[in-house]
C-alpha cells in the first residue's frame, strides 16, 4: 500500500514538475563555458585576491563532459559539483530515498530546498538515464573533441622593464622578451574516457622562441588522463594536481578562503586532477594514479620537475658551506638575466600516497608524503622564519575521516611532519531543517609544522602556526530572504611576517540577500576584521610593537536581469581601516554592470563602469570581473580614478569563436602606476585580451 | 580685491563649495538633505536622467539657490524633461555666480527604459567657468545612470559623472569633478517615504545624504533630510497647484546658516 502510494506521489510530481518546467526560463540548456563561468563568478565574486582559478574551472568542466549520475551518486560525487550547500546535498539524497530514483531532471524542481538557479546549475552536470554510458576502448578512437584556445594580452603603456637603451645605458636589468603575453591550450578528448591536454605560456617580457626560451614558451604543461579503466579511476601522465583529506597534509592548487559562502569550510576536489592552470609552481609533473577496489581506494603518485628559487651558491673559501637555496619564487616570469639565471635550479621529487576506506556512514583516510630537494632549503635566520622547512627532505604523515550522521557531517584530519609538527582541523555541517545550516570549525597548527604543499581552511594561506574557531550560520527566514554570517577568531603562538609576537584576531561577516524574484537579486553586507600587525608608526623605534588594526567594508549590491538579453548590476562598496598613530583610511567603490547578448547569444557584450577612491593599501577594495574564458580577475582597487572594461565575444561560426575584452584605468591623484621595472610613466593604464576558441 | 577675496573664500571653504554647479538640483532634493539620485522629476535631467523615464508627461521646472543668502552664491537652474515612444530626453541649464565668477553646467541627456523596472541614461554635458579679467574656459564631459524600480515600494539609481576626468582648456583651471551617486528610495507607506544616497567626489570625503518626506495632504507634502561633510539639515514643503508645483526648502549649516531654495515645476498634460 505504503508502495502504491509512494508510486503514486512519484507520477504526480514528475507531472507537476514537467508542466512548470515549460514555464521556466531556466530550462534552456547553455553553454558550457557561459554555465561554469557562471558558477565560477558566484564562487569566486567574493573573493580578495588574485589567484589561478583555472583549476575550479577545470573540476567544473570536468563534470560538465563527465556528468553525474543522479540515481546512483554519492554524497561525495555530488559535494564535487562545488555550488551545492550541505543542506541541498542531503535534500537530493533524502528524495531518491523517500521517492524512489528520479524519473525525470525536472524532478529536482520538486525539491522544496533547492532554489531555481540550483535546479539550473544540476541539469548541466547531471543525468538520470544512461546517456553517458561509457565506451570500449576500441569504439574510443573514433570519437574525439578538441579544442584549441589560442589568447593574446598586451598593455597599451610601455613599462620601464622594455626602455632597453636606457636600462642597458646604466647596467640595469630590463625585460629581454616582448611585452605581449601569449598563451596556447590545446584539449583532445577522445571518448569519455581519455583526456589529452597542453598549455604553453610565454608571460610578458619573456622571450619567445629566441634566446633562453628557443623551443617556444617559457612554460609548458601536458597530462594524458585515463578515465574509469578496469579499476583505476584515474590514471594520469604528465602535470596534475593532488588533494587529499582537508588538504592539511597534502592540498595544491587555490582553494577557497573565508567567504559569503559561510558554509564552505571543507574541501571537495577531486585526490588526482590534471593540471591545466598556468601557475608555474602548484602542480606536480610525472605520474598519478587512483585505483579503487570495492569500498578501498588508493591514490599514487610520483613528481619530479625542476623549480626555480633564489640559489646560494657555496662560498667556496669556507669547506663548511654548501649550495642551497634561500626562497622559493613562485611568479613564474622569466624576464631579465637575473631572472633566467634562477629558472629551474632545483630538482623537487615528490613521492605520495593516499589510502581510503568506505564504511557505511564513515569514510578513513591515510596519506604519506616524502619530498626532496636537490639542494637544501636554507630560509634566513628571521625569527619569525625560525620554524620553517630547512634541510632538503620532508616528510608528512595524515589521517582524515568523514563522517555522515543524519542531518551532521563531521569531517576533519590530523597531521603531522617529521619534525614533530602536529596540525589537526575538524569541522561540523550541521543542517537543522531546510532553513537554517550550521558550520562549527576548529583547526590547530602547531609553529613547526611543515609541509610542501597544503591548503587548509584558515585565516593565513600558509596552514601553520595559527589556531582558531569558526561559527558559520546560513539561515533562510522566508523564501525571499538568506541570512549568512560567520565569526571566526584565530591566534599565532609564533611570530609572523611584520607581526613581531604572538598574535590574535577576529573576523565577522552578516550579509542579508534579498531574492524577491528570479530576475532580481540584491544584498547587503558587513565585514568586521581585527588582527594585530606591527604598529606602523612605532614612536619606540628600537623594536616593534603589536597594534589592533581594524578593518571594516561595506556592500550593497543589485543585480537585475532585465531579459533574456540583459542584466545589469550596481554595487556600492565602502571600507574603512583604522590603526593606532595613523589616520583613518577610507575607500570607496561604485560601479555599474550592463550585460548584453544579441543575435540569438552569438553576441554578447560584458561591460562596466567604476569609480573608486581609496586612500591607501589597507583599505583596499576588491571586486570580481567578467574575463575571457580560462582567465578569472578579481583587481584590487587603490588609490581614485575611474575603471572600464568592454569585453565581446562572437560566435564566429558554430565552432569558432573569438572574445576581446579592453580594460583601462585611468587616475586622478597618481603619475606613475606600479613599481621597479614595471612601472608605468603616466596615470593610465590600458590593458587588451584576445581569444580565440576553435573546437570541432 | 573683492573679487580676490572671493577666490580665497572659495578656495578655503572647499566641500561647501567645490564646483556648486554640480551639486544635487532641486527644493525638493534639498528639502530631503540632498538626495536626489533616485527619485524622479523634472530636476532628473540633471540629477539622474534614467529616473526621468518613470514621467509620463512632459515638464519644465525652474530652481533657485542662494547659498546662505548671498546673491553671489546664487544657483540658478532651467530643466526640461520630454517624453517621446522611444525614449525621454531631458535638458537641464544652471547658472552659478555672478558677473566676476561663474560658471555653467548645460546638459542635454536621452533615457531609455528598458523594460518596466529598469532604465539607463546618458548624458552629454557642457561646462564653463568664467572670471573676469581672465580668460574664459570650458569642457566637454558625460554621465552614465541607471534606474531600477524593484517593487511599488522600493527603487535604486546611481549616476557617475565625468568619467571620462575630462579637464577645463586651462590647466591651473584644474579637472571637472568626477563623482558617484548611489541611493534608494523606500515607500513606508502610502504618505511616507525615506531617501539615503552615498555621494562620493574623487578626492572628497564621501557624503551620506537622507531624507524622509510626509504626505500631510494630497496636495501638500512636508520634508526634512541630513547631509553629513558637511553637516546639513534640511527641510522644506511642496504644495500642488493644479498643475504647478511649488516647492520650497531651507538648508541650515551650524556656522554659515541658512541657504533658502525655491522650485516650480510645470507638469504638462
Amino acid at each position: 500500500m505504503e508502495n502504491n502510494n509512494q508510486f503514486l506521489l512519484k507520477i504526480i510530481l514528475v507531472f507537476a514538475t514537467l508542466f512548470v518546467s515549460k514555464f521556466l526560463i531556466a530550462q534552456k540548456l547553455q553553454p558550457k563555458n557561459e554555465v561554469i563561468a557562471s558558477i565560477i563568478e558566484k564562487l569566486i565574486e567574493n573573493q580578495e585576491s588574485q589567484l589561478d582559478y583555472t583549476d575550479l574551472q577545470a573540476q567544473l568542466s570536468f563534470y560538465f563532459d563527465s556528468k553525474i549520475n543522479l540515481n546512483k551518486c554519492t554524497e561525495n560525487e555530488l559535494q564535487q559539483l562545488l555550488f551545492l550547500k550541505q543542506s541541498e546535498i542531503i535534500s537530493i539524497i533524502y528524495h531518491r530515498k523517500k521517492y524512489g530514483n528520479f524519473e525525470s531532471i525536472y524532478e529536482l524542481q520538486a525539491i522544496e530546498n533547492l532554489s531555481d538557479e540550483t535546479v539550473f546549475y544540476l541539469k548541466h552536470f547531471c543525468f538520470i538515464n544512461e546517456t553517458n554510458k561509457q565506451l570500449k576502448l576500441s569504439e574510443l578512437s573514433q570519437i574525439g573533441k578538441t579544442e584549441i584556445t589560442v589568447q593574446h594580452e598586451n598593455d597599451f603603456q610601455q613599462r620601464l622593464g622594455y626602455k632597453t637603451n636606457i636600462l642597458k645605458a646604466q647596467n640595469k636589468q630590463y625585460y629581454l622578451g616582448s611585452p605581449y603575453r601569449y598563451v596556447l591550450r590545446l584539449k583532445q578528448k577522445i571518448g569519455n574516457r581519455i583526456d589529452i591536454g597542453f598549455t604553453g605560456e610565454k608571460d610578458a617580457g619573456e622571450q619567445f622562441f629566441n634566446g633562453a626560451q628557443g623551443n617556444g614558451f617559457d612554460y609548458n604543461s601536458a597530462h594524458i588522463h585515463f578515465k574509469n579503466v578496469w579499476n583505476f579511476k584515474n590514471i594520469i601522465i604528465g602535470d596534475y594536481q593532488a588533494n587529499f583529506g582537508q588538504g592539511l597534509t597534502f592540498g595544491s592548487g587555490m582553494s577557497a578562503r573565508k567567504s559569503a559562502y559561510v558554509l564552505n569550510v571543507n574541501r571537495y576536489y577531486q585526490n588526482i586532477r590534471p593540471y591545466r592552470s598556468v601557475n608555474e609552481f602548484e602542480f606536480m609533473r610525472g605520474a598519478a594514479i587512483d585505483y579503487h577496489y570495492k569500498k578501498w581506494q588508493l591514490v599514487g603518485f610520483l613528481s619530479y620537475k625542476n623549480i626555480n628559487t633564489n640559489f646560494l651558491n657555496a662560498d667556496t673559501n669556507n669547506i663548511n658551506s654548501f649550495d642551497g637555496f634561500t626562497s622559493f619564487n613562485y611568479s613564474g616570469f622569466n624576464r631579465t638575466t637575473n631572472e633566467i639565471m634562477d629558472k629551474d635550479n632545483v630538482k623537487q621529487t615528490i613521492l605520495g600516497f593516499h589510502i581510503q576506506k568506505h564504511f557505511k556512514v564513515l569514510q578513513l583516510g591515510f596519506t604519506g608524503i616524502k619530498t626532496n630537494y636537490s639542494v637544501p632549503f636554507l630560509p634566513s635566520d628571521n625569527l619569525y622564519q625560525k620554524y620553517n622547512f630547512t634541510g632538503n627532505q620532508l616528510i608528512n604523515a595524515g589521517l582524515d575521516y568523514k563522517l555522515s550522521l543524519g542531518n551532521a557531517l563531521f569531517s576533519g584530519e590530523f597531521s603531522a611532519s617529521d619534525n614533530h609538527g602536529f596540525a589537526t582541523t575538524n569541522s561540523l555541517l550541521l543542517t537543522l531543517d531546510g532553513k537554517l545550516d550550521l558550520c562549527f570549525l576548529y583547526r590547530h597548527f602547531e609553529p613547526n609544522y611543515q609541509t610542501t604543499f597544503n591548503n587548509p581552511f584558515a585565516e593565513n594561506s600558509d596552514g601553520k602556526n595559527e589556531s582558531g574557531f569558526y561559527f558559520g550560520l546560513s539561515y533562510k527566514p522566508a523564501r525571499a530572504f538568506t541570512i549568512n554570517s560567520y565569526i571566526d577568531f584565530y591566534k599565532s603562538t609564533w611570530l609572523r611576517y611584520q607581526i613581531d609576537a604572538p598574535s590574535n584576531g577576529y573576523d565577522l561577516l552578516a550579509e542579508i540577500q534579498y531574492n524577491p524574484s528570479k530576475v532580481l537579486s540584491m544584498y547587503v553586507r558587513y565585514k568586521y576584521e581585527n588582527k594585530q600587525k606591527n604598529e606602523t608608526n612605532n614612536s619606540l623605534a628600537a623594536y616593534d610593537v603589536l597594534a589592533d588594526q581594524l578593518r571594516q567594508q561595506f556592500r550593497f549590491h543589485i543585480k537585475y536581469k532585465i531579459s533574456l538579453m540583459l542584466e545589469a548590476e550596481s554595487r556600492l562598496e565602502l571600507s574603512q581601516f583604522t590603526t593606532l598613530n595613523t589616520a583613518n583610511a577610507y575607500g570607496t567603490l561604485i560601479y555599474q554592470n550592463l550585460k548584453m547578448k544579441l543575435f540569438k547569444n552569438k553576441f554578447t557584450i560584458n561591460s562596466r563602469l567604476a569609480m573608486f577612491d581609496i586612500d591607501s593599501y589597507n583599505a583596499r577594495i576588491y571586486a570580481f570581473e567578467n574575463n575571457v574564458p580560462y582567465t578569472y580577475s578579481v583587481p584590487m582597487y587603490q588609490n581614485s580614478g575611474v575603471r572600464f572594461y568592454l569585453m565581446t565575444s562572437c560566435n564566429i561560426t558554430k565552432n569558432v569563436k573569438f572574445y576581446v575584452r579592453f580594460s583601462q584605468t585611468q587616475y586622478s591623484n597618481v603619475k606613475t602606476i606600479g613599481s621597479g621595472l614595471e612601472q608605468i610613466n603616466g596615470n593610465t593604464q590600458s590593458d587588451l585580451i584576445m581569444q580565440l576558441q576553435l573546437r570541432f | 580685491m573683492k573679487l580676490l577675496t572671493f577666490i580665497c573664500f572659495f578656495v578655503l571653504l572647499g566641500n561647501l563649495f567645490a564646483q556648486p554647479i554640480i551639486e544635487p538640483i532641486g527644493a525638493k532634493a534639498w528639502s530631503l538633505g540632498g538626495s536626489a539620485v533616485s527619485e524622479n522629476n523634472v530636476f532628473s535631467a540633471a540629477n539622474n536622467m534614467a529616473s526621468s523615464t518613470e514621467i509620463q508627461h512632459y515638464q519644465v521646472g525652474i530652481y533657485n539657490q542662494t547659498r546662505f543668502g548671498i546673491k553671489q552664491l546664487n544657483t540658478i537652474n532651467s530643466s526640461f524633461v520630454i517624453p517621446s515612444k522611444w525614449f525621454h530626453s531631458g535638458i537641464s541649464i544652471s547658472h552659478f555666480g555672478y558677473e566676476k565668477f561663474n560658471q555653467q553646467n548645460m546638459s542635454f541627456g536621452i533615457a531609455k527604459k528598458l523594460n518596466n523596472n529598469f532604465s539607463i541614461g546618458i548624458t552629454l554635458n557642457y561646462l564653463t567657468i568664467n572670471i573676469a579679467e581672465q580668460e574664459n574656459t570650458g569642457a566637454f564631459s558625460g554621465s552614465f545612470s541607471s534606474f531600477y524600480k524593484v517593487n511599488k515600494k522600493l527603487q535604486f539609481g546611481l549616476l557617475i559623472f565625468n568619467p571620462t576626468q575630462s579637464k577645463y582648456n586651462i590647466n591651473s583651471y584644474g579637472g571637472v569633478p568626477t563623482f558617484g551617486r548611489i541611493g534608494l528610495k523606500y515607500l513606508v507607506n502610502k504618505n511616507v517615504y525615506f531617501l539615503a544616497e552615498a555621494n562620493k567626489t574623487l578626492g572628497q570625503d564621501l557624503v551620506f545624504r537622507s531624507g524622509i518626506n510626509y504626505q500631510l495632504h494630497p496636495k501638500f507634502d512636508l520634508s526634512i533630510g541630513y547631509a553629513n561633510n558637511p553637516n546639513y539639515i534640511t527641510f522644506g514643503f511642496s504644495a500642488k497647484l493644479k498643475q504647478l508645483d511649488v516647492q520650497f526648502a531651507s538648508s541650515y549649516h551650524q556656522i554659515l546658516g541658512l541657504t533658502p531654495h525655491l522650485g516650480l515645476v510645470f507638469h504638462g498634460k
